[in-house]
């Protein structure tokens, strides 16, 4: 486009030698000049060695060709032998394909959108560096190439926005999901958890608890969650076995078919055997004589303030306990 | 636009300011466009003038004919000539026409000479406007039953249907005044998955679900580059300092307004039942229904 060199209309007036803007003079050099105040052993070492001719041909300019700085530039595979251009030839250059819309990547994972984010910065670093070696040439074609490139290098740029725009869109979804969410909604999901799948599922999505223990924080709300999952175990439990039911009535005081009363398990040794027994009939049955046998000492009961502690204890023995693969039991009362 | 440094191309940064300084004022384009030409080789220049961006072609129903499609030439001394679009020229809104086009012989210097060149002058091809150009499509002859080569005078758009060939909606191309008459769109040439494309299979593949409102899905230290958590564009909340800027302080009455205020509020209280609308009671809708009724057969009789 057109070059518009702008001047202020007093341009020529300022740059007029008047009698007031004569130059001085330049100063006479200097007889003496002032010696370098620092030198070094090194200029008095210095010797000239012939050149060293400049060949990719020279041993010590040898490069792997799994060298990982071969990723930033293009490579050409011919005859089924793989070389690298220093310049992509412009008959190679992707000028078809489309960024990535935001629809796509919305079904994409965190880590899938990292890695794509990263595959798009490595493209625009190597259009960057073809841009600027071609704007030093004068080849006819140079406009055609460097408009390409740069077409190609703004498709990857809209791809890196969308990306950051969909994790934008997920944490603020995020955000409103968890400010949201009442207990009656808890309530409501917890009604349709029927095998352990589900309720595994449940646990995670409403209180963050992992089957995997290294992947969770121990907290308030882990605690919380680990007392409600408990009793929502129970609860699903005995309403379908009439057993579970008796026992639990007869022997802990505890009626789950009873909607009205409030009363569950909300101590924490008591809440942890049911929560690392499995999600049937017998694992409940043990869990439960268990619980039992630990009522019996009320030494056994935990207060709510060493509850973080204790749990932590307990997390760390199951740690310990898969880690070396030892079907040791972990009970409250082996710890 | 193209820049000298790379660096330039990283970010957008200003990119809308830099465009409208490049931009030419509508009515310096002519004398800009001929400053242009005497200043662009012949060899270089099209035979068509260049048109504005927001003139430019774009869709199919702009083009009408696209790269494949048969056409006779209507105007100039090939007239009546058929051939195929190579290709389209975007900047001029014209169409490169195939073998038994137009053609013109332009100088070219012998440093752009390309490979088994021998003379100076080469036959460029011409540039044609979509008004000199009708498409050219074979129908069944109702009478006999054979195929013949017709030219369609005007084409019309309605539809769309999606095309395996093109990747994407395209509108049905009915010959104009023929009704159910459809010329379907050349096929295109097909070109190879691009190198930096993903295949259709692993984009679809969903790989995140949203499984814990408890848990993030993005880790804590990502969220800093995915926004700017201090940005002034996200306040959420407003400060008494920032309401005492979106509202405008009242503006004090002057003692004139007040007293008429004044008075017409006493003349309101006083006149309250006089200006009072009446309102609609059931009597008198049944009344005028009845007068309705009444014109109404009044007419039909008179009829």
């Amino acid at each position: 486009m057109l070059n518009f060199n702008r001047c202020l209309h007093d341009t020529a007036t300022r740059y007029a030698r008047t009698r007031f803007t004569i130059p001085k003079p330049k100063p006479i050099p200097s007889s003496n000049p002032r010696k370098p105040t620092q030198t070094t052993h090194y200029l008095k070492n210095l010797e000239v060695t012939p050149p060293i001719p400049p060949s990719t041909a020279n041993k010590q300019f040898h490069i792997s060709d799994t060298h990982p700085l071969w990723q930033f530039f293009h490579t050409n595979i011919k005859d089924n032998k793989k070389s690298h251009d220093y310049i992509t030839p412009p008959s190679q250059l992707d000028t078809q394909s489309r960024s990535w819309s935001i629809t796509e990547l919305r079904r994409k994972s965190f880590n899938d959108l990292h890695s794509l984010w990263y595959a798009c910065l490595r493209q625009r670093n190597i259009f960057a560096r073809e841009m600027h070696l071609i704007n030093t040439e004068t080849s006819s074609n140079k406009n055609n190439h460097v408009h390409s490139l740069q077409q190609i290098n703004e498709k990857c740029r809209v791809t890196m926005w969308r990306i950051r725009h969909v994790l934008s869109e997920r944490d603020y979804a995020f955000r409103i999901a968890r400010s949201t969410t009442t207990n009656n909604v808890i309530d409501q999901l917890s009604e349709q958890v029927e095998t352990t799948e589900q309720l595994e599922r449940f646990q995670y999505a409403v209180f963050g608890i992992s089957e995997i223990i290294s992947e969770n924080v121990i907290d308030r709300k882990f605690i919380d969650g680990l007392k409600y999952i408990t009793n929502l175990k129970l609860k699903i439990l005995a309403k379908k076995h009439d057993t579970l039911n008796e026992k639990l009535v007869n022997d802990l005081q505890l009626n789950y078919r009873d909607n009205t009363s409030s009363m569950g398990i909300n101590d924490l040794a008591e809440a942890f055997i049911v929560f690392i027994a499995e999600f049937d009939l017998e694992s409940s049955i043990e869990a439960c004589d268990a619980i039992k046998e630990l009522r019996s000492d009320p030494k056994n009961k935990i207060s709510k303030y060493d509850e973080l502690e204790t749990i932590s204890k307990y997390i760390k023995q199951l740690k310990e306990s898969s880690s070396s693969q030892d079907e040791v039991e972990v009970t409250p009362e082996a710890i | 636009m193209s820049s000298k440094y790379a660096y330039e191309q990283l970010s957008k940064a200003g990119a809308r300011v830099a465009e409208r300084a490049t931009k030419v004022p509508r009515h310096l384009q002519p004398r800009l466009q001929k400053i242009m030409e005497r200043g662009t080789p012949q060899f270089r220049r099209g035979n068509l003038p260049h048109v504005r961006d927001e003139e430019r072609f774009d869709s199919e129903k702009q083009w009408r004919f696209l790269v494949g499609d048969r056409v006779v030439i209507t105007k100039g001394k090939l007239k009546g000539t058929v051939t195929t679009i190579r290709m389209h020229d975007r900047s001029t809104n014209g169409y490169i026409l195939g073998p038994g086009g137009p053609t013109r012989k332009v100088p070219v210097p012998k440093t752009l000479w390309s490979e088994g060149q021998t003379t100076h002058i080469v036959e460029m091809p011409q540039i044609m406007k979509r008004k000199d150009l009708k498409l050219v499509a074979d129908i069944e002859d109702p009478k006999t039953g054979n195929l013949k080569t017709v030219a369609v005078r005007d084409l019309v758009f309605r539809g769309g249907y999606y095309d395996e060939n093109y990747k994407k909606v395209m509108p049905y191309r009915y010959v104009a005044g023929e009704q159910g008459l459809i010329v379907p769109w050349p096929k295109p040439e097909v070109v190879p998955d691009g190198e930096l494309g993903t295949t259709p299979e692993n984009v679809r593949e969903q790989t995140f679900w949203a499984d814990s409102y408890v848990r993030n899905p993005i880790p804590n230290a990502a969220l800093l580059t995915i926004r700017n958590p201090n940005s002034k564009f996200r306040k959420g909340t407003l400060k008494l300092k920032d309401l005492a800027r979106l509202v405008a302080p009242e503006m004090p009455l002057t003692p004139e307004r007040k007293e008429y205020l004044r008075k017409e509020k006493e003349l309101k209280a006083k006149n309250k039942n006089i200006l009072e609308r009446p309102a609609l009671s059931l009597e008198d809708m049944q009344m005028i229904d009845n007068r309705i009724k009444d014109h109404l057969e009044k007419q039909s009789r008179t009829v």
